[in-house]
């Protein structure tokens, strides 16, 4: 039945995503962030979603006679060479095998998918659409999880969402499009939208709380303190955000506290040494060959994180016990791409969130001078609060080629440039008497 | 609780996508009529004649 369902739906959306590079390029963002195949159950289970609708899309952009809207900032040069350090990387792995080639493919499709949203994303409201979209997918998740989390009374366990990865990286997701819902919240002309989105950011704080993720929680801090930071009006936002904790104090069980209570005991807590391993991997992979790294999640292959395992000796300075794992994941974006693509690919990517930091920055400073563009401003410092709570959460998870941060990327670039098109000029200051200038009579005489 | 989520969730989406798509068509001047439209109290009269509407967004500006 629910195959049913989602076909119908494609049906009815692929009549558009074969006359609009924008629906396409929507459908594409819902697609890749939802990754249908894993929720369905049925025949359409198989069903290439992703790829039908890159393929369709791709197409419409490039041969449609609209004009194209193509631009190259820092982010995007960051992002071009980033792709081809992780040709490179990916090209010559140490674990050549099909895990290699599957996030080879994922990242790729990930940056073909930030430049076709630059090039569709000429406006406002199209911007908008982008934001709306990805709310639906990830909102579909956290509202989920946390009405049956409150249906159960928290007796239902989240696992996370096979798109996403476990619990820890779903609480990041929700925490990431919190902001985002914000400002829908605040800009949506209709009450029952307004409504609508109210009731999924409670529902999403809930299924945060109820992951019992640790990560989760400081980014929970994280999202309060720059909520409260970037806000205009800071004593109702703080207002807000104690109510919000007094609320999540008050009704979270037991066992949330009890969770949270292992943070302090990082040194003896054995889940956290064994990232302390897999960073120690990572950074062995990245000295040993520091231009390209080992290849996409090197560090997972077993006969990798083997031969890796005598030596670390070599970074003693951090006393860890040895593992009695055949291997282990990255744990960390940061140390996940160094082991990855090596020196050259953690320098691109830090580059890429730095200059990503620095541009809702500047774009709030551009679009507070100009009041038809307030929007703008306010949309700019909440997806600062997004990079900020992916900067603080994954820097314990392996999410440094989540589909999301990529499309947080192009959303950030096209405000910016939407900003620089139709933000005042300063007005040119009056010129003094002293400061004319004379025709140029000599050089006129003179012909 | 999921299976109704998840028709809910798509049946959103194609209702998002035909107003976009409808929208992106209009001829200049025309208001949008999508359910999910943005605008702010500089652009929309609608959302600035509402009581319950207090940002005011030229505030900082001045």
């Amino acid at each position: 039945m629910r195959d049913l369902m989602f076909l119908s739906a494609w049906v009815a959306l692929m009549p558009l995503c074969l006359t609009s590079a924008l629906i396409g390029a929507v459908v594409w963002v819902w697609v890749a962030l939802l990754q249908p195949n894993d929720l369905l159950m049925g025949f359409a289970q198989s069903v290439p979603f992703n790829k039908i609708v890159a393929i369709f899309t791709l197409v419409i952009l490039i041969f449609s006679k609209d004009r194209k809207h193509l631009f190259l900032d820092t982010i995007l040069v960051s992002l071009l060479l980033f792709a081809a350090v992780a040709t490179v990387s990916w090209a010559g792995a140490l674990a050549p095998d099909a895990y290699n080639d599957e996030l080879y493919q994922k990242l790729v499709k990930d940056i073909v998918l930030t430049f076709v949203l630059c090039g569709v994303i000429t406006t406002r409201q199209r911007l908008d659409l982008v934001l709306f979209t990805v709310v639906l997918a990830f909102g579909f998740l956290g509202v989920k999880e946390g009405l049956i989390s409150l249906l159960t009374g928290g007796g239902h366990k989240i696992l996370g969402s096979p798109s996403i990865g476990d619990n820890n990286s779903l609480a990041t997701a929700l925490l990431m499009i919190i902001p985002l819902m914000v400002y829908l919240t605040r800009y949506t002309v209709l009450t029952a939208v307004r409504f609508g989105l109210r009731v999924a950011i409670g529902l999403c704080l809930v299924t945060v709380v109820m992951t019992f993720s640790r990560g989760g929680f400081l980014g929970l801090l994280v999202l309060a303190a720059f909520f409260v930071k970037n806000s205009r009006n800071k004593a109702a936002s703080l207002a807000l955000v104690v109510t919000a904790g007094v609320a999540i104090y008050a009704l979270a069980p037991d066992s949330w506290f009890q969770r949270l209570n292992t943070i302090g005991e990082a040194g003896s807590d054995g889940s956290f040494m064994d990232r302390v391993v897999a960073w120690k991997i990572s950074t062995l992979i990245a000295l040993d060959h520091p231009f390209f790294g080992g290849g996409m999640h090197a560090l997972q292959h077993p006969p990798v994180w083997g031969a890796y395992i005598p030596l670390l000796d070599r970074l003693s300075f951090i006393p860890t016990p040895v593992p009695d794992l055949p291997s282990l994941a990255a744990h960390s974006i940061y140390f996940e791409v160094l082991g990855d693509l090596g020196f050259t690919g953690l320098g691109l990517f830090l580059t890429i969130l730095i200059v990503a930091w620095r541009f809702c920055h500047t774009t709030d400073r551009l679009a507070r001078r100009t009041p038809s563009l307030a929007w703008a401003a306010d949309l700019s410092r909440m997806m600062q609060i997004s990079l900020v709570v992916y900067l603080v959460t994954a820097a314990a998870l392996s999410m440094a080629y989540f589909e999301f941060t990529y499309i947080l990327l192009a959303l950030i670039c096209c405000c910016r440039r939407l900003v620089r098109q139709g933000a005042e000029r300063p007005a040119a200051l009056p010129v003094k008497p002293w400061q004319r200038r004379e025709p140029a009579r000599y050089y006129a005489a003179s012909r | 609780v999921e299976a109704l989520l998840f028709t809910f969730s798509s049946v959103l989406m194609v209702v998002l996508a035909y107003m976009a798509w409808h929208d992106d068509r209009r001829p200049p001047g025309t208001p949008p009529t999508n359910i999910f439209r943005t605008a702010d109290k500089a652009t929309a009269p609608e959302i600035a004649a509402k009581p319950g509407w207090k940002r005011d967004t030229t505030k900082r500006s001045r």
